[in-house]
C-alpha cells in the first residue's frame, strides 16, 4: 500500500487496511467527491454545475423510470440539487457520491409517492393518459412496461433501477437501501417476473 | 423478427436504461446552478435577519414584562388621612365588644389632639394607658 493512500483514507476517515474491500481508486473517487462537496456548500458554481451535468440525466432516468411522468421527473431532478446543495456541507465519504444522491433521489421519491397517495386518484390518470399516447409496437410496449411500474412496489423498483441503470452490485443496493443482499435478489427477481409476464403476449 | 429483439429480459433492460427519455430531458445546468446559489444566498441572507429580529422582539417583551411587574410590587404612595381611613374602616370592621368600644371611645376624647394617629402625643398617651392600667408599671 503506497504512503500516498494512506494519507487519502486517513484524511477522509475511512479505515483502509490491507485486504479491506475498499480499492484504491475507490478511496480517491470518495476523496474526489468530498472535495466537490465541500466547494458545492462553500458555494462554488462551476462544482455545483459539474455535479448537475454529470448526475442529471441518470437522476432523471430515475424519477422518470419510477414515475412515468416527465414534468414529475424533471421536477424532481431539480429538487434534488437543490436539497444537494443544503445538505453538501453535511456530505460525509462514507459512502461514494452516487449512493448519496440517490439516498437522498429515493427519499425525495418517496415523499413524491405519499404526496400522490394523498391526492385524488382521478387527476393521476388524467396525467398518465396525456403522457402516454398510444403508437407503434415499441412504444405499446414501453406503455405496458411503465404501467406495470408503477404497480410495483417501490423497494421493488428502485432495487432493480438501481441494479439496470446504476450496474450496482446486490451488496450496493443492499447497503443503500438498508436491507440484505437476499431481500434485493428477491425484490430484483420478483420485479422482472411481473415485467416479462406483462410483456410476454406482446413479444 | 430476430432472436436477441424478442428477449424479454432485454427489452425490459431497455427500457429501463431509459436513453430516449434522458435525451429528451433538456435541463440547463448553469441556469439550474445559478438558480440554486441564489435561493441558497437569499435564504442565508434572510435567516440571520429573522433571528436578530426574533431576539429583539424576545428582549422587549422581557423588559416590559420586568416594568410591568416592578410597578405592581411598588406600594401606594397614599397620603396619611388615607392610611388613616383605611385603619378606621378596618377598625369599624372588628369585632369589639361594647366595654372594648366605650373604652376606646374615653381614650380618643381623653386625648382630643391624638384623633389624628400621626399627631399622637405619646406622653399622654402613655400616662392615659398607665391610668387605664392596661400596661404594667415599670
Amino acid at each position: 500500500m503506497s504512503c500516498n493512500s494512506i494519507s487519502v483514507a486517513l484524511n477522509i476517515g475511512v479505515k483502509f487496511s490491507e485486504g479491506s474491500e475498499i480499492s484504491n481508486s475507490k478511496i480517491f473517487r470518495m476523496e474526489e467527491g468530498l472535495i466537490q462537496m465541500k466547494k458545492i456548500a462553500n458555494g462554488d458554481e462551476k462544482a455545483l454545475i459539474d455535479l448537475i451535468a454529470e448526475w442529471k440525466g441518470s437522476i432523471f432516468a430515475f424519477f422518470y423510470r419510477s414515475l412515468s411522468n416527465h414534468a414529475d421527473a424533471e421536477d424532481l431532478t431539480q429538487k434534488l440539487f437543490h436539497r444537494v446543495y443544503r445538505a453538501a456541507g453535511k456530505y460525509k465519504p462514507k459512502a461514494k457520491v452516487s449512493t448519496w444522491l440517490f439516498t437522498i433521489a429515493r427519499n425525495l421519491l418517496i415523499d413524491e409517492l405519499k404526496r400522490r397517495s394523498r391526492r385524488p386518484q382521478e387527476s393521476i390518470l388524467v396525467e398518465w393518459e396525456v403522457e402516454h399516447v398510444s403508437g407503434s409496437y415499441g412504444q405499446e410496449l414501453k406503455e405496458i412496461l411503465a404501467r406495470e411500474m408503477c404497480k410495483l412496489p417501490e423497494n421493488h423498483r428502485s432495487a432493480l433501477l438501481f441494479r439496470v441503470q446504476q450496474e450496482w452490485s446486490y451488496r450496493e443496493i443492499a447497503d443503500m437501501m438498508k436491507t440484505n443482499e437476499a431481500n434485493v435478489k428477491t425484490w430484483i427477481f420478483r420485479a422482472r417476473s411481473i415485467l416479462k409476464k406483462a410483456i410476454k403476449p406482446q413479444l | 423478427m430476430k432472436k436477441a429483439d424478442m428477449d424479454p429480459n432485454q427489452k425490459i433492460d431497455e427500457f429501463l436504461k431509459c436513453k430516449d427519455g434522458s435525451e429528451s430531458f433538456q435541463l440547463d445546468e448553469q441556469k439550474l446552478a445559478k438558480q440554486i446559489l441564489f435561493d441558497g444566498t437569499s435564504k442565508t441572507v434572510s435567516f440571520p435577519s429573522i433571528r436578530y429580529w426574533l431576539s429583539v422582539a424576545a428582549c422587549v417583551a422581557i423588559f416590559l414584562g420586568f416594568l410591568i411587574q416592578k410597578k405592581d410590587f411598588i406600594p401606594n404612595r397614599s397620603s396619611g388621612s388615607e392610611m388613616v381611613q383605611a385603619t378606621a374602616a378596618s377598625t369599624s370592621n372588628m369585632d369589639l365588644l361594647p366595654e372594648e368600644i366605650t373604652m376606646l371611645d374615653e381614650w380618643l376624647l381623653a386625648s382630643p389632639e391624638s384623633v389624628d394617629f400621626f399627631s399622637v402625643d405619646f406622653d399622654s398617651s402613655y400616662e392615659l394607658l398607665v391610668s387605664l392600667e392596661t400596661i404594667p408599671l415599670p
